[in-house]
């Protein structure tokens, strides 16, 4: 009878998908770009009148960014951001709170490896170099905080498995606090200073230069050093058990 | 300033990060903050365009008339639940983000963000869902509340691609007429899952009868409010409700069936389970009528079963099976919000009931009233089984002095207290919330001008319209 009843509902929002849906759906790449926020977004124009993006020469545009999607994920919807942020420390929580329910308190352990925790000695600083770039230069090339702050956890993941003694301290948990609170607080900055939470506050200089783009990637540095620490901690929860 | 609601609650929920019980103590101080607030620094109707991007491209919080009532209940709500709750390590901190959502939600006029806000809500109910080890009825909730969540994503993707842009009210007033049925489809199957109505709604049962103080009241009360906010808000305010009518007749099977099955269950976590599906299908159900009188008494209705439901939830997760009878306090307060949740005059249940039949009446609409009336008697059925089961349940001190005996003999440190099972913080809580019903039983006018006007605003596009307009395109 259940299964009756799935392949009805099944059946039934299948019908509405194919039948109802897909007609109202303009087709692939058929799009009017010029009729949708985002070309205004992608020109850097909503505040003022459109004027064509130049890299390396246009100045003190309402938005600094070369990479197009940072400046809409930091910028123009900043505030999605910070709840993402919170979606992804809601999720390390219950991961925490999962591994504590867990009845076998077994500490996850590896068979250590000579050549392996030589050579983490000498690509551990390279991995956790190129996450910082990847956070730094978020406003200019493709990355940010998110893939940034990953790649700095998966460090973390390659010394446990290379080192049983290695433990991650409270430290990780006491960068975690203050990075989530930096944001929240660079928003509160923007509201003291501009009256709105959020705002943009600082000059955003040329496109394409590493000081430009305002607030942005000291927002991104700050959600890098909090995914790190986060992911860190998951990785931690699920071996410490 | 506005932004003050949600920004707060975050900032303490990071700041409790490295000590795992401090945000179960920044949670009451956090919700009095937003409390006072409300009450004495923000009024309606003002709007924030965060990040100073006009409200078209990025996203703007509205407060208004429909809001302004709304985030006070939800915000008391949360103070009642910091004071009521047993919160666990971490409890805390996640219960802020919460606050952090909720309040979000009801602020925001954008669709995506909204969606960012359900995202949150969710990740956090899950969690909470699994409370006391409640793995299985956790689980449920992820499968339907996924799935609930990708189709509001799906809606709000939809808006997007046939508006042009993500802001509430720039989108209705876009958006081709002829597909809004459609897109609302999506948004639909999202409240029928988060609303519970059955049956869509029957993860319910598992997550709620957890035993928890926490679970219920967070997902039963919180949540809730803030999503028949949300629903009415997209469904009454923005666009239309497609198929009003198949909206209202699954509501009502929805009505009958938890009711049933509210009957026909042994343990009392299930039966009020059961009860506050077939609260919310209720309102879901006079919300899709789209008239003002029956919106307010909806919102009425709300009120009532919300209150009386936190009552009942809070002195079930402490007494168990337990009797009253070493506990007349908690007994007094569980047997008023029984009655509120029956409609008995002299509560606000009473006056719920009352102003529902009635507005229903005036628009010649029977089947439904006729359903609340037959839910009621079963409801008066099993709630009134339960207050003499438990008010003369024999109690078994006898044989717990004998178990705490055996394990001071075995040597067990931990004894727990058998007489004061119930909290203090909780026994306050439940008995100001009794209070309330009866207070509002008393003087429904208090509540009642309240949803009056929240109805006449929300039913009432222009003035959201022109707040975020500014008066003029």
């Amino acid at each position: 009878m259940r299964r009756v009843w799935a392949i009805l509902v099944a059946g039934v929002f299948l019908y509405f998908l194919v039948g109802q849906f897909l007609p109202i759906i303009p087709t692939f790449g058929n799009v009017d770009l010029f009729a949708r926020v985002a070309f205004d977004i992608i020109n850097k124009s909503t505040t003022t009148n459109y004027n064509a993006v130049e890299f390396k020469k246009s100045k003190d545009l309402e938005d600094g960014s070369a990479n197009v999607v940072t400046s809409i994920v930091v910028n123009y919807r900043s505030f999605d951001t910070l709840g993402e942020v919170s979606v992804l420390f809601c999720a390390a929580i219950g991961v925490g709170i999962l591994a504590s329910m867990l009845k076998s308190k077994k500490r996850i352990e590896f068979e250590e490896h000579k050549v392996l925790r030589i050579s983490t000695g000498i690509v551990l600083p390279l991995i956790l170099l190129f996450g910082a770039y990847i956070f730094i230069h978020g406003h200019l090339s493709p990355g940010g905080g998110f893939p940034g702050g990953t790649t700095i956890a998966l460090g973390v993941l390659l010394l446990m498995l290379s080192n049983n003694e290695f433990k991650v301290t409270n430290v990780a948990k006491y960068v975690e606090q203050s990075a989530g609170a930096g944001y929240v607080v660079i928003g509160l900055m923007g509201m003291a200073i501009g009256g709105v939470f959020l705002m943009n506050f600082l000059p955003t200089g040329v496109v394409g230069n590493l000081f430009s783009a305002g607030v942005v990637p000291i927002v991104y540095t700050f959600i890098g050093f909090k995914v790190g620490a986060e992911l860190s901690n998951v990785i931690s929860d699920l071996r410490e058990g | 300033m506005i932004a003050l609601l949600i920004a707060v609650p975050l900032v303490f929920a990071f700041a409790s990060i490295p000590h795992e019980r401090l945000g179960r103590y920044f949670l009451p101080f956090v919700a009095m903050f937003n409390l006072v607030c409300l009450f004495f620094f923000m009024h309606p109707e003002q709007i924030l365009e965060v990040g100073k991007w006009p409200a078209a491209y990025g996203i703007a919080l509205v407060l208004d008339n429909v809001s302004y009532p709304f985030l006070i209940f939800v915000n008391f709500l949360i103070l009642m639940m910091s004071l009521s709750a047993t919160l666990e390590n971490r409890y805390g901190t996640l219960l802020l983000v919460l606050t952090a959502a909720v309040n979000g939600i009801m602020l925001t006029g954008d669709f995506f963000n909204s969606f960012v806000f359900l995202e949150i809500i969710s990740v956090i109910a899950y969690i909470v869902a699994a409370h006391k080890d409640n793995a299985l009825g956790a689980f449920k909730y992820l499968i339907f509340g996924g799935i609930g969540g990708t189709m509001y994503l799906l809606g709000a993707v939809s808006v997007y691609v046939k508006s042009g842009t993500l802001n509430m009210a720039y989108a209705s007033f876009i958006t081709d007429p002829m597909v809004v049925p459609t897109i609302c489809i999506f948004f639909l199957i999202t409240f029928l899952v988060e609303l519970k109505v059955l049956p869509l709604g029957l993860w319910a049962p598992d997550v709620y009868s957890n035993g928890s103080s926490v679970t219920p009241i967070a997902l039963g009360s919180i949540v809730t409010v803030s999503l028949v906010y949300l629903f009415s808000r997209i469904f009454l305010n923005i666009f239309d409700l497609p198929n009003p009518q198949l909206v209202g007749i699954l509501a009502m099977v929805s009505i009958i069936f938890s009711e049933l099955g509210a009957l026909k269950q042994k343990g009392l976590g299930r039966a009020l389970s059961f009860a506050t599906i077939s609260g919310v299908s209720t309102v879901v159900a006079a919300l899709s009528m789209r008239e003002s009188e029956i919106t307010s008494a909806a919102y009425f209705y709300l009120f009532n079963d919300v209150v009386s439901k936190f009552i009942l939830f809070t002195l079930f997760a402490y007494l168990g099976e337990r009797g009253f009878k070493s506990n007349k306090t908690a007994g007094i307060a569980f047997t008023f919000a029984s009655l509120s949740v029956v409609g008995f005059p002299m509560f606000a249940g009473f006056w719920a009931k009352y102003y529902l039949l009635k507005a229903l009446f005036q628009v010649n609409s029977y089947a439904l009233p006729a359903i609340i009336l037959i839910a009621a008697v079963i409801e008066a059925g099993y709630l009134i089984k339960w207050n003499v089961e438990l008010w003369y349940k024999e109690e078994d001190r006898e044989k717990d002095r004998e178990d705490v005996e055996a394990e001071k003999a075995e040597g067990v440190e931990e004894v727990e207290e058998v007489e004061d099972f119930v909290p203090f913080g909780a026994q306050v809580v439940t008995l100001l919330l009794a209070l309330t019903l009866v207070v509002v039983g008393f003087m429904p006018g208090l509540i009642h001008d309240q949803t009056m006007s929240i109805a006449n605003h929300v039913l009432d596009f222009r003035p959201y319209l022109d707040l975020i307009l500014k008066g003029g395109m």
